[in-house]
């Protein structure tokens, strides 16, 4: 019956008092429906907090036999009060949880992403009704059109649409206003999206924190600049943690090149047969293309997903691990080619079989990653990434890619040492930079026992007790841990 | 896909290709190595390369083409890559306009990246798409002559020349290594193979196939 004023005017007392009787009856119903609801709620809430305490002392348990920082503590929610040292507990145990075995639970990626990422641009008060507005300006127009120039299949899922790739594109380029469209961008954001299955308001914040706050400055701006340290960088890191692969790489280069080297000078031009002879540096190529595809192209999905937590929860370095790792994982194979030629297809076949998994599984991977990441963590022998880059970092605004650099024509045994106080010879050849020479010397004093370590990581890593699956166990979906925080759990039938 | 264990080879062939963004040079190495041609693809990134076993006069030739992207801001990466090339494939595009100005500039980069004396031709590409054409064949054919240069047009599409432009190239190639001018690097490693080369006497400069400007096959 509706019970509307008019209605009512018209009933008789008893009528109406059959009415009231009902309906304190249903109240009734409904309040001890609510408190069972509520006490339930409470109970799944302590049930959860104690799996949440017991997840904490797994890890803590992990982090300490494993040498990581066991200040954490297990939430599956961000901490409600967000203190910062709440926060960096919080933080740490997912940093924990994406280094174990089977990682960052599928279900808890987005809710993860989003806290850290919320955290990272909290400062920046961002209107992101303002950055989603659907009218467009001229920029837009200008963004939409470079947009579909670059617009590929490549990426597509039932996640990345055309239109979907627009919208956090051009939100990102509402929010910095100073971004250059790149197809870089483009593929970044199409991964993001894919791997937050869609969720574009998450992987606008993931992107405006990696963009902005994460990498290096102009990361992906049109003079490829920061790009150019960055390979820099890698292969001074690579000298330091497999000094071997370094040398050898060096040295097929250096065979190939040092003739060329004997032979230049400005009144001899190259001729055609040192057509095979000249050389860049060899890990170029490749590392360029790994960070300008994000990786996409030469890791699995599962991999690039864990890549992709790493970077979230430890930092933008990670990927800088991630190719080191990389060229470790193809060391054996690359120590038995003898020649360039050789190795560029060599090189393309391993990355294959990454890919593919056939050289390492997703998971041997991505520890090596984070094994990497320790070491250099906890080892004082290896610079620090921001040492690193600012090492080689150019003064002048002339690029890192065509600085003159000392390019060394060592005989045979010299190259075995590759003794630093050799490699003096100088000749211009404007090639993107190899290692520093500082590092070339310094990685014949690096210890061997920074790669034992490393590989020995590996091994320990894999060794994760089985308790720390419960993690699995809470048996919790998002969308059900939303309903059960928010006490929507349980609807109440009037 | 061969792999680099595969030895059975007679010569080894470093092919580059460049120009303009979107002219369809990545389409004309996956025509010409995989006989595969996408419609839609993402812009090359930085530089990449394939690799293709090729026979020509009984001469089994391995060919790496080095893929280049054609946007501007990737020729400090790419011009690296030229002076590994013994021959470079310069590719416009039939209905573009800006891409064959561009010539010129691509032909002055190899001159200042490329070896002497690295083989050369010109390819006008995308011939199937004839009714939005805005360089003549008799355009393109005049740039290659004055720069005596082979020229094809083609069509990575529907496959018009593009086995005939490569195959032209190697041929250039070839001759210029039969007669001394190249090396033939075949099994051997490249150590040992610089060392021949230092022992080698410099020969007299064949006379070179690519001298002749009759174009290739232009329609």
């Amino acid at each position: 019956m509706d019970l509307n004023k008019e209605t009512l005017h018209k009933l008789d007392l008893s009528r109406l008092s059959a009415i009231v009787f009902q309906l304190q009856s249903d109240i009734g119903k409904a309040s001890r429906q609510l408190v069972h609801c509520l006490v339930e709620k409470d109970e799944k809430l302590r049930l959860l907090a104690e799996k949440e305490d017991r997840v904490t002392l797994l890890l803590i348990n992990y982090a300490s036999q494993n040498g990581l920082d066991t200040n954490l503590n297990f939430k599956i929610s961000a901490p409600s009060s967000f203190s910062e040292s709440a926060y960096k507990k919080w933080l740490q145990a997912w940093a924990v949880v994406s280094r174990i075995k089977r990682g960052i639970p599928k279900p808890f990626r987005k809710r993860v992403w989003n806290v850290i990422t919320t955290h990272s641009i909290r400062s920046l008060n961002i209107n992101f009704a303002v950055l989603f507005r659907e009218d467009r300006s001229a920029k837009d127009q200008e963004w939409l059109r470079l947009i579909n120039k670059v617009s590929s299949s490549k990426l597509k899922s039932k996640y990345v649409t055309c239109k979907s790739v627009e919208r956090i594109l051009l939100a990102y380029s509402r929010h910095n206003l100073s971004a250059e469209f790149t197809s870089e961008l483009f593929i970044l954001s199409s991964l993001i999206l894919k791997i937050t299955q869609g969720n574009e308001l998450i992987a606008v914040k993931v992107l405006i924190c990696l963009m902005d706050i994460m990498l290096p400055p102009a990361y992906f701006t049109q003079e490829l600049r920061t790009l150019h340290v960055e390979l820099v960088v890698l292969n001074d890191l690579l000298s330091y943690f497999f000094p071997k692969l370094s040398s050898h790489l060096h040295q097929l280069q250096a065979a190939n090149s040092s003739r060329v080297c004997k032979s230049y000078s400005s009144s001899h031009p190259p001729t055609f047969k040192d057509s095979l002879a000249f050389e860049p540096p060899l890990t170029n190529i490749f590392v360029l293309r790994w960070f300008l595809n994000m990786f996409t192209n030469t890791l699995s999905w599962k991999a690039l997903r864990r890549l992709f937590d790493a970077v979230i929860v430890c930092g933008a370095d990670m990927f800088l691990y991630a190719a080191v790792s990389i060229w470790g994982a193809f060391e054996k194979e690359l120590l038995a080619v003898d020649n360039v030629s050789d190795y560029y297809e060599k090189v393309e076949e391993l990355e294959d079989r990454l890919k593919n998994t056939k050289l390492l599984s997703s998971t041997e991977f991505i520890q090596m990653v984070y094994c990497a990441h320790e070491i250099a963590q906890s080892n004082p022998e290896i610079p620090s990434i921001d040492e690193l880059r600012h090492k080689n970092t150019p003064l002048s605004p002339q690029p890192v890619a065509v600085q003159k650099i000392s390019c060394p024509s060592p005989s045979q045994d010299e190259l075995i040492q590759l003794d630093s106080t050799k490699v003096t010879k100088t000749l211009e050849l404007n090639i993107v930079t190899s290692p520093s020479q500082a590092v070339i010397a310094a990685k014949a004093e690096c210890p061997q026992t920074i790669k034992k370590t490393y590989l020995y990581a590996n091994a320990y890593a894999a060794d994760i007790p089985n308790d720390v699956l419960a993690l699995y166990s809470l048996n919790i979906s998002e969308p059900h841990f939303n309903m059960l925080r928010e006490g929507t759990l349980y609807t109440i039938d009037m | 896909m061969a792999r680099a264990t595969d030895k059975k080879y007679d010569h080894l062939f470093q092919l580059l290709l460049c120009g303009d963004s979107s002219v369809g040079k990545t389409c004309l190495i996956s025509r010409f190595a995989d006989n595969e041609f996408r419609h839609t693809h993402i812009n090359t990134i930085g530089i990449d390369f394939k690799l293709k076993l090729f026979t020509i006069r009984d001469k089994k030739i391995r060919m790496q083409i080095w893929d280049t992207a054609g946007q501007e801001r990737y020729e400090t990466l790419t011009a690296q890559y030229y002076r590994k090339a013994q021959g470079i494939i310069l590719v416009y595009d039939i209905t573009r306009e800006e891409t064959f100005r561009n010539v010129t500039k691509w032909l002055r980069n190899i001159e200042d990246h490329g070896v002497k004396g690295v083989k050369i031709i010109l390819i006008g590409n995308k011939v199937d798409l004839e009714s939005e054409r805005k360089i003549s064949t008799r355009h393109g054919q005049k740039l290659a002559n004055q720069h005596n240069i082979k020229f094809f047009e083609t069509s990575a599409w529907k496959d018009i020349n593009v086995t005939e432009a490569f195959t032209e190239l190697a041929e250039q190639i070839l001759a210029k290594v039969e007669s001394g001018g190249g090396r033939d690097r075949g099994s051997s490693s490249i150590r040992e193979s610089a060392i021949k080369l230092h022992e080698q006497q410099p020969t007299p400069a064949t006379k070179s196939h690519g001298g002749c400007c009759s174009g290739g096959s232009s329609n």
